[in-house]
């Protein structure tokens, strides 16, 4: 029984992954699901805030990118680790 | 590439419209047409590994190619993990830039296929704007090796998919 709720060890290693993680001003770590992605490989997706109190310039846009990656990169290298996939959701 | 470089131009004029509140129909249309860019562009480079003639013949080999069967490919570059065949083929992991290429592949497809079929799926201007910009960025990565062997080898592994693997 005490398998059962232990946490997957995988899913704690990329929460730790993206809590160790500071995003750049206006952005905010909304949620993480763990799914299979439209092919049915298994997947991760990263759920951040952003406020659209910031302008929307080149150079925002370029930071957002940078966070994926810093995000996304070390989950790539996970040995049997779901695909991540980084996503960003306005709010006001 | 043409159609790569108007797909490109295509999106960033939707996801450009609509001061305000941009419509979801051009967000979505443009973040397909973002992944577009990037799919015709690399099937585009992966003709170049075929004869230039008869004429037709690269474009006939064009239409062979899979989505998924290059999200396939592309994961173990991802990865950093080749696939015996590829890894006897190279000598080391493959660059940052291969790595790069592989993984914005991977991340556009999916966003693609939400943009197309996930009604739920809410697209903002900021997102989409990045999605282009992903696109963007691995079509400037491949300029960098497009002349490496592992440019080559990655071509080859999106032209012939799982039959690569044999």
């Amino acid at each position: 029984m005490a398998a059962l709720v232990q946490p997957d060890v995988l899913e704690t290693t990329i929460r730790g992954i993206v809590d160790s993680i500071v995003p750049p001003k206006g952005v905010r770590l909304r949620r993480i699901d763990f799914a299979n992605d439209h092919s049915g490989d298994a997947a991760v997706y990263i759920v951040f805030a952003v406020s659209k109190r910031i302008p929307l310039t080149k150079a925002r846009v370029r930071d957002l990118s940078s966070l994926s990656d810093t995000v996304a990169d070390p989950i790539w290298q996970l040995p049997d680790g779901p695909i991540p996939y980084v996503r960003f959701e306005d709010v006001r | 590439m043409n159609l790569a470089h108007d797909l490109l131009i295509q999106a960033r004029h939707l996801a450009g419209l609509d001061a305000g509140r941009p419509k979801q129909a051009n967000l979505r249309r443009a973040s397909s047409a973002a992944y577009y860019s990037l799919f015709h562009f690399l099937i585009w480079e992966s003709a170049r590994i075929v004869p230039k003639t008869p004429a037709g013949l690269r474009d006939r080999v064009c239409r062979t190619f899979h989505h998924n069967e290059m999200k396939q490919v592309c994961l173990p570059f991802s990865r950093g993990t080749l696939t015996p065949v590829v890894a006897a083929l190279l000598h080391g992991p493959p660059s940052r830039e291969i790595r790069s290429i592989a993984k914005i592949f991977v991340d556009l497809q999916e966003i693609r296929h939400n943009a197309d079929y996930d009604l739920a799926a809410h697209f903002s201007r900021l997102e989409t704007l990045q999605t282009i910009e992903r696109s963007e960025s691995a079509q400037a990565a491949w300029g960098r090796i497009r002349n490496s062997d592992e440019a080559n080898v990655f071509l080859a592994a999106l032209a012939f998919g799982a039959r690569w693997a044999k």
